[in-house]
């Protein structure tokens, strides 16, 4: 009895390291038929920010549609470019603080409010994720082409690619020891993809099916640091945890750049699919 | 007595919302790698990007010397050196390298409970060990046997405290060193790799 | 579960008069059975699924599903139909919980 157990529960297993490999992370069969249909709870995330676009009133009645066209006509292509540099806020700014900056720019929120900040910060709030998956959704099946021609672009790429290495935290961990080093193996049963070499980037943002979260590059970036242990003295003590970097903050849109850039020439199929 | 205390974390909670403050609108103006005006304060919340900033900078020179492209092999500091300075920080439990608690070792190397300290061994995300564990990670090599290969406790405490020691640059953290697993934590680990009736030797 | 009842619907561009069509819908939903047990308390999550689909189009019913909780987290649908017109596919879905959903797409047949 104990080795049929055994058995069975090796079968299942291997079935289940069979079906964990890299690319665009090889789903599951069942939501691999999804995936190909492109009907997936990611594209809900879509309509739901096609409709957020095109309705939403900010303070001075102003909708995204106001000035980018209805649906998104003028925006057609953005996403394929960024992060990239922006005058009107002087930075290289990723999508979610391009629409942070934009709503509080010219749509009238106020950027000190923090009852918007709470609900636009927020993974699963109405404003950042659907509209940035709409946004992303307009360069579908256009290829990347970020560009570092403005100084700060190219300053903040060098960033990127130093953080990308940077062994810190009190595990020693960098990036490029899972993401580059060690592509291809797996921490416990999920495989670790290559976002540079593979260009993972093409199907951000994504929807991750068995949490039923959608999340952006921004979201992924962040949480990704909570595994480096980092901390403010010791890493003893509780209150000197440092979990994750500030949202649109340098650090994080430096790595995004880094791994965008990486995938210039990949076609965008956004939204993505994660088991 | 209550309303006192409800009174303190009201005005915790108050300072906390300020202390946000700064990050919120750090974030939304620009160049932010600029270096904030000096607080003239008493003691003031840190900010979300001063905390990140210190955590960043904890770098120690070893970590420093890995974080080239390659990540593997150590710039600046020669690989025997290296290996010395790594070796003279593990600090050994007065009780001996093999601890007697093998249950709690059993735990430490295997529990991925959430949350705090508990997470600290999760050995599982990188080795195979019990076969009866089957999400189990190929990263480091499978530990299924470990007490049969006749290596010497002390040289399994080394690698645990400070696999640095052994390889410069590991891909293994160096978990006695950063305090992720205490030297008698690590010690009940080692009983527990060892111990000849443990599920990671049969 | 972040957005309950949102329904992704598939119908062909071009559809020729008498052709037979597949409608294509994905419903996010969690479609729990009633049996799973949450981690922590230990005690069984209630079930909360969708046990009715309906299809109209242009005001007349054309299917009806009775669901119920076998049926696995985010389900997609395929209903085939006919038809002779243009017209508007509505699509209401209710669930046990009290949840009440409808989805129209317009249809053009040439």
């Amino acid at each position: 009895m104990g080795k049929r157990k055994l058995l069975l529960s090796a079968l299942t297993g291997g079935v289940i390291l069979g079906a964990v490999a890299t690319a665009q992370e090889q789903v599951p069969s069942h939501l691999q038929e999804l995936l190909e249909l492109g009907m997936h709870p990611g594209h809900a995330y879509v309509d739901e920010g096609r409709e957020t676009f095109n309705t939403l009133k900010g303070p001075n009645g102003k909708t995204c549609a106001s000035c980018h066209g209805e649906d998104g006509a003028k925006l057609e292509g953005a996403y394929a470019k960024m992060p990239r540099y922006y005058t009107d806020i002087d930075r290289v700014a990723d999508l979610d603080l391009r629409i942070l900056s934009c709503m509080t720019k010219y749509m009238g929120f106020d950027p000190k409010d923090k009852k918007f900040r709470k609900e636009f910060d927020k993974w699963n709030g109405r404003y950042r994720v659907p509209l940035a998956t709409f946004v992303a959704s307009l360069s579908n099946g256009m290829e990347i082409n970020v560009k570092l021609d403005d100084p700060q672009e190219k300053e903040l790429y060098k960033k990127g690619e130093e953080l990308w290495f940077m062994r810190v935290g009190a595990r020693d961990f960098s990036c490029g020891i899972c993401h580059t080093v060690l592509t291809g193996k797996r921490i416990r049963l999920q495989g670790l993809p290559d976002p540079v070499k593979a260009k993972v980037y093409t199907h951000w943002p994504a929807y991750r099916f068995g949490s039923d979260k959608m999340w952006t590059m921004e979201d992924r970036v962040r949480s990704c640091f909570k595994a480096y242990f980092l901390y403010e003295k010791k890493w003893d003590e509780k209150k000197d945890w440092v979990k994750k970097p500030p949202p649109y903050s340098d650090w994080v849109i430096a790595l995004e750049l880094y791994m965008k850039y990486a995938a210039n020439g990949g076609v965008v199929e956004v939204p993505g699919l994660l088991r | 007595m209550k309303s006192a205390v409800v009174a303190v974390a009201f005005l915790a909670g108050i300072g906390l919302l300020a202390g946000c403050q700064p990050a919120a609108q750090k974030a939304a103006a620009p160049k932010e790698k600029k270096v904030e005006p000096k607080k003239a304060e008493k003691k003031k919340k840190k900010s979300a990007t001063e905390r990140f900033r210190t955590a960043l900078a904890n770098q120690d020179k070893w970590q420093k010397a890995c974080s080239n492209p390659n990540q593997l092999v150590p710039e600046g500091i020669d690989v025997e050196t290296f290996r010395k300075e790594m070796l003279a920080t593990v600090k050994f439990p007065p009780g001996g390298v093999l601890g007697k608690d093998v249950k709690r070792g059993e735990k430490l190397f295997g529990d991925p409970k959430k949350g705090g300290r508990s997470r600290r061994g999760n050995c599982y995300a990188c080795h195979c060990g019990d076969p009866q564990i089957l999400a189990c990670g190929n990263i480091g090599p499978s530990l299924r046997g470990y007490g049969k290969r006749g290596i010497d406790p002390k040289d399994t405490y080394i690698k645990i405290y400070n696999s640095w020691a052994v390889v410069p640059c590991s891909v293994m953290p160096r978990l006695g060193y950063h305090g992720v697993l205490t030297p008698e934590e690590i010690a009940d680990i080692v009983a527990y790799m060892h111990d000849p009736n443990s599920p990671l030797n049969k | 579960m972040a957005r309950i009842g949102r329904a992704i619907v598939r119908v062909p561009k071009r559809i020729s008069k008498g052709q037979v069509f597949k409608i294509q819908m994905v419903i996010t939903h969690p479609m729990e059975t009633g049996r799973r047990k949450d981690k922590k308390t230990g005690q069984p999550i209630p079930a909360h699924y969708i046990d009715l689909v309906e299809f109209f189009f242009n005001d007349q019913k054309i299917t009806t599903l009775r669901t119920g909780p076998a049926i696995s987290k985010n389900p997609y649908f395929a209903v085939k139909m006919k038809a002779t017109e243009s017209g508007t596919l509505i699509i209401r879905y209710k669930d046990n919980k009290g949840g009440k959903w409808e989805k129209s797409v317009k249809v053009s047949v040439s």
